[in-house]
């Protein structure tokens, strides 16, 4: 702790800078934290006429339909593992397209590339859907085409067979993602100052060696950033990716509910704004913890790299 | 090119090509199927499933989303209108936030980032949040409330940025444009920005995309169909025909309407009509990812 | 440090205060308005000076169409005569109709009427009080409209006894059958009258999988939930009063013989090659168009007079319809279509009234389906109109909001491609429909909402394989009872069977 004077004495100096906070800040008070009270509504059994702040208060009666059945350790178990694979394959391949992007010395060819690699993530999720299924049905999908008439199987029923189903999302998902998230990495490559590359060329180090020892130690930063704030929301998941593309198939559920499709599905016939509350209060504050945990053990190594 | 490189090296240069060249495939593929499927004819979608090569070219579905031309055109002009001034005041606003904080002498640095993180985390659900933007600043049926909820400030972009900026910007730039008397703005605008072009497009992209792609906004506080933007517009239309199916107990009237109504293919153009203008973006925002810029120009 | 974040804390309580203040204002001013305004002996007369105007908003699911303000003058011109009101009319599009009319309740925003229906949030909304009782309003302002609904209508519009909203005069019951490819009718010379058994059924896929390879004999699962629409009142869960059950006792459909059988043949019927290869993700939508692309034979569809010309005049291909089950009325049948009054309405005596004329004035009813007469439709005879020269579903100015949303919808214009008879089948359907014994119970989900969302999940789970009778159904029905026991079935079963008993006295 500082006393007070030096306080007084960093304020003035960087008034500047705190000024330029200001919008922001003030954007986010009325954007998320003026209407934060919401999340009483997780204890409430809410009624039309008594209102928000009206409504009986019931504890935590909200979030049984979570814990009710023994869907809600396969549903947290889903929703974290496809998370965990996530982050790792998205991270993994995107700095690799980043850092092979960068190799590419023809302008012309480099931006063709990042054009197309950008086309998967602006399909949505709903016609994403739709492609993947006609890949995948029995009847006329490209897939058991293949299988068929290459290597004489028999057609398989996609959309009845669970276990095929985390490797579809984990590919789909890439290939949603990877290009998308190679962008920001390949960002931080060229903005890399580049007297450390000549530098290293005066060396004679190899390309292989200003990769790990230059391009990535400095951004290590984003790398870090980037993956504590997918661990920030690993109890969420794509609702689109999760329940769109497996056509909402009942079937595939054992591998495709996650927490976010299960509050879904539970939701269609009561509609009940507490129970969704309550349960998006869970996952956050799970998030919470977790995150609380990672950020701090971030800060022991290198504290610019930490969140807060 | 090639004959000057070693062995190994072309064998190095040809692996990268062949793997960007899979990823391309896998990229641009689907996005050509989603076209061709939007120009089938309905009956060749019946008959053969999704096809690269439709047996029979119709633009019935763009005929049927195209029949209210003045509407559409209506839609774009918003889409385009929200989208340019969000993206810029956006970047704007995030740049201003995320510059402080990647200054590590920052007053209430930790705080001030928590603040930003924390409404990641949790938020009072769309409820509240409506009623503050009805009933505080009377945003609905505006254009502002296309532009201004949810999508001005994303708190990931703004840690992003950060982060960007910290791993960057040397220290030693700032440190000594504030020796020759500069102020924080001043090294904000000539130094930072100017070093920080590539960051700025990317998140710039990245808003773009946001409010391109938003018809939530559109849908909760938007009644005048004068107002609607295009995603929205289509999403409607989407749901619309849907409904039309589901119920159709007045076919009657519209009987000879919904047999003749692209279903399959609509959805696809659907999506093409929503997406292809971006496409055109794109490009823009790359002219600005140039790499070779040396901090010791700006030091000179 | 420790001080900055108790600023942000500070900070963050005050603007919750600020808004506490806000919150509690707003809900104030609806209690007063209340039925205070002078009584009017018999509505549906001519002009009464005694009442002051008033403009009532109806909200509706549709897409406003170009001449809606034309319309709604013209009806506030004509409503002004009867009752001094005048009309908004607020359509909603469908995309949009949850998020938006949920913010209109919660943010008590004052408006008249809404459309609502038991698969539409009716039971939710009545739950969380959105709706008033219209016993009282009815006896008073809507005389005519017990006449014309009839008891048995009325008496399944109700949830606890109370009647929260009126429903629309359409069918009431659903017919359960399938359409088939006419081609193929006429090919094989398949007789279609008259109520058809699975046996009848089957002898006819049999003939299509034998002479016809490349046409699957019927598509989507759909017909499963017809079959079991038609042979039980669900009420939830899987907890069903079966047809023609003479006493109000639910059965677990998991746990009934009849159920088990008709799975046991829907997976022989699986087995044998009749349903699509895709028949876990195909829907009915997909069925039509695969008999208009000639892949297919049959679709299974719930029923009513005249649906097999519908379905053929909007898919663009033949059908004719095969009854397999006489129709029956359950509670949700009843509850298909209705109209409910606002808590937050200003004057809902005015409202009521204004429901009276739309099930006895035929004049404001066509106004609101079809729009100006000359403008919008020209009358061909007394009750049969087309489009106006020129004019055609496409170029229409005032496209029908959906005339099975409102009031009496026999009292509706027919189109000169319609059966003329239309509604005298209506009649007919309806009175020949077989009423659940369980008709007018409405379950309440508000005790056990929480058992029943987890369930709901189990049930999706098992459900859909179930039905496609992709598996062995014993060995499905097992896991499905094991699970859904765990989420807690037996007290969604005691509470169905509680609030049976409580209805069954009421009905004594």
């Amino acid at each position: 702790m500082r006393d007070t004077s030096s306080l007084r004495k960093r304020l003035k100096k960087y008034k500047w800078l705190l000024i330029m906070t200001f919008p922001g800040i003030v954007y986010l008070f009325i954007n998320n934290y003026i209407p934060i009270y919401g999340v009483i509504l997780a204890f409430k059994n809410y009624n039309y006429v008594d209102g928000i702040w009206g409504s009986e208060w019931t504890g935590f009666d909200n979030f049984k339909f979570l814990f009710n059945s023994q869907d809600a350790y396969i549903i947290t178990r889903n929703t974290f593992l496809y998370n965990i694979v996530f982050i790792v394959l998205n991270l993994v391949l995107a700095v690799l397209v980043a850092l092979l992007i960068n190799e590419i010395k023809d302008k012309a060819i480099s931006r063709f590339y990042q054009s197309t690699f950008l086309l998967p993530h602006i399909i949505s999720m709903v016609v994403v859907a739709y492609l993947v299924y006609s890949f995948l049905n029995v009847d006329s999908g490209l897939v058991n085409k293949l299988l068929i008439k290459w290597f004489g199987a028999e057609a398989i029923s996609w959309y009845g067979e669970p276990k095929y189903w985390p490797y579809i999302l984990v590919i789909v998902n890439g290939w949603k993602n990877v290009g998308y998230l190679s962008i920001i990495y390949f960002a931080s490559i060229i903005g890399i100052d580049k007297e450390y590359y000549e530098a290293a060329k005066i060396d004679g180090a190899s390309k292989w060696k200003q990769m790990t020892r230059i391009t990535i130690p400095l951004i290590l930063p984003v790398i870090t950033t980037m993956t504590l704030l997918a661990v920030s929301g690993i109890l969420r998941s794509d609702f689109g990716l999760f329940y769109q593309v497996p056509m909402n198939t009942g079937a595939l559920i054992p591998t495709t509910n996650t927490i976010d499709t299960f509050v879904y599905r539970a939701m269609i016939q009561s509609g009940d704004i507490g129970m969704s509350t309550a349960a998006g209060f869970y996952q956050s504050a799970v998030c919470l913890v977790l995150i609380l945990t990672a950020n701090s053990a971030v800060r022991r190594i290198n504290k610019r790299d930490a969140l807060f | 090119m090639l004959k000057e490189m070693s062995p190994k090296k072309w064998i190095a240069a040809s692996s990268i090509h062949l793997f960007f060249w899979a990823f391309t495939v896998a990229s641009l593929i689907p996005f050509i199927l989603v076209f061709m499927v939007s120009i089938s004819s309905e009956d060749s979608i019946m008959q053969n499933g999704y096809s690269l090569f439709p047996s029979q070219i119709s633009f019935a579905a763009y005929q049927f989303l195209f029949h209210d031309f003045s509407e559409i055109a209506k839609a774009y002009g918003v889409t385009i209108l929200t989208t340019v001034v969000g993206t810029i005041v956006s970047l704007l606003i995030t740049s201003l936030f995320a510059y402080p904080l990647s200054r590590p002498e920052l007053p209430f640095r930790r705080t001030i980032s928590f603040y930003i993180f924390f409404t990641m985390l949790f938020g009072g659900g769309m409820v509240p949040w409506y009623i503050t933007y009805v009933n505080m600043f009377d945003l609905k049926n505006t254009i502002f409330a296309m532009i201004i909820p949810n999508l001005l400030l994303s708190a990931f972009n703004v840690l992003l940025m950060r982060s960007f900026f910290a791993s960057t910007i040397p220290e030693s730039v700032i440190e000594s444009a504030t020796i020759d008397g500069a102020s924080e703005l001043k090294i904000f605008f000539k130094i930072v920005v100017p070093l920080s072009l590539p960051i700025m497009a990317t998140i710039g992209l990245f808003n773009t995309l946001s409010y391109w792609n938003d018809w939530y906004n559109c849908m909760l506080f938007i009644d005048k169909p004068e107002l609607y933007n295009i995603q929205y517009l289509m999403t409607k239309t989407l749901t619309n025909i849907q409904y039309l199916l589901m119920k159709s107990n007045s076919s009657a009237q519209v009987g000879d309407l919904l047999a003749t109504m692209p279903r399959e293919t609509v959805r696809m153009a659907l999506a093409i009509v929503g997406i292809a203008p971006l496409l055109f973006a794109y490009p823009f925002f790359q002219k600005y990812y140039i790499s070779g810029i040396t901090t010791g120009a700006v030091k000179g | 440090m420790k001080k900055a974040h108790q600023l942000v804390l500070m900070i963050m309580l005050c603007g919750m205060l600020a808004l506490t203040g806000c919150g509690k204002g707003g809900t104030t001013d609806n209690a007063g308005a209340g039925t205070a305004k002078a009584p009017v002996e018999g509505t549906g007369q001519h002009s009464d000076s005694s009442l002051s105007p008033y403009k009532i908003t109806l909200v509706y699911p549709a897409t406003a169409p170009k001449d809606m303000q034309l319309v709604q003058e013209e009806m506030s011109q004509y409503l002004t005569e009867k009752i001094n009101a005048t009309i908004e009319l607020k359509p909603i599009e469908w995309a949009s109709w949850d998020d938006k009319t949920n913010l209109m309740k919660i943010s008590n925003e004052p408006f008249d009427l809404m459309f609502t229906a038991s698969w539409f949030s009716y039971p939710k909304d009545v739950a969380k009080g959105q709706y008033l009782e219209l016993d009282d309003l009815m006896a008073q302002y809507g005389k005519e409209i017990p006449d014309i609904l009839g008891e048995e209508f009325i008496k399944g519009s109700r949830i606890g006894g109370k009647l929260y909203a009126l429903p629309t005069k359409k069918e009431f019951g659903q017919g359960f059958g399938f359409l088939l490819d006419k081609k193929l009718v006429d090919k094989y010379k398949f007789d279609t009258n008259g109520v058809k058994t699975l046996e009848d059924l089957e002898a006819m896929f049999q003939t299509i999988k034998e002479n016809e390879p490349s046409v699957i004999p019927i598509v989507s699962s759909k017909f499963t939930n017809i079959w079991e629409a038609s042979n039980y009142d669900g009420i939830v869960a899987n907890l069903a009063i079966p047809r023609g059950s003479t006493e109000l006792k639910a059965v677990d459909t998991l746990e009934d013989s009849k159920f088990i059988e008709f799975y046991k043949r829907m997976h022989q019927w699986n087995k044998n090659g009749w349903f699509d290869k895709d028949i876990l993700t195909s829907d009915a939508d997909q069925g039509m168009n695969m008999i208009k692309a000639g892949k297919a034979f049959a679709v299974a569809q719930s029923l009513k007079p005249g649906k097999d010309k519908e379905m053929s005049l909007s898919s663009g291909v033949e059908v004719i319809q095969v009854v397999t089950a006489e129709p029956f009325t359950t509670t949700g049948d009843a509850q298909g279509a209705m109209l409910g009054i606002s808590r937050t309405s200003k004057d809902p005596a005015r409202a009521m009234m204004f429901l009276n004329l739309l099930y006895s004035d035929p004049k404001l009813i066509n106004m609101l389906d079809w729009g100006i007469e000359g403008k919008h439709y020209v009358k061909k005879s007394d009750n049969v109109i087309d489009f106006p020269e020129g004019m055609n579903a496409d170029t229409q100015t005032y496209p029908n909001p959906g005339g099975w949303m409102f009031g009496n919808q026999f009292n509706s214009y027919l189109w000169a491609n319609e059966d003329p008879n239309k509604w005298e089948e209506f009649e007919k359907f309806n009175e020949r429909a077989e009423h659940s014994i369980a008709l007018g119970f409405a379950f309440n989900q508000e005790p056990v909402k929480s058992e029943m969302a987890s369930i709901a999940n189990v049930d999706k789970e098992f459900g859909a394989t179930l039905r496609a009778g992709a598996v062995d159904p014993e060995k499905i029905i097992a896991k499905w009872k094991e699970k859904r026991k765990s989420a807690g079935f037996d007290k969604v079963k005691a509470e169905v069977e509680k609030q049976l008993a409580e209805w069954a006295e009421t009905q004594q």
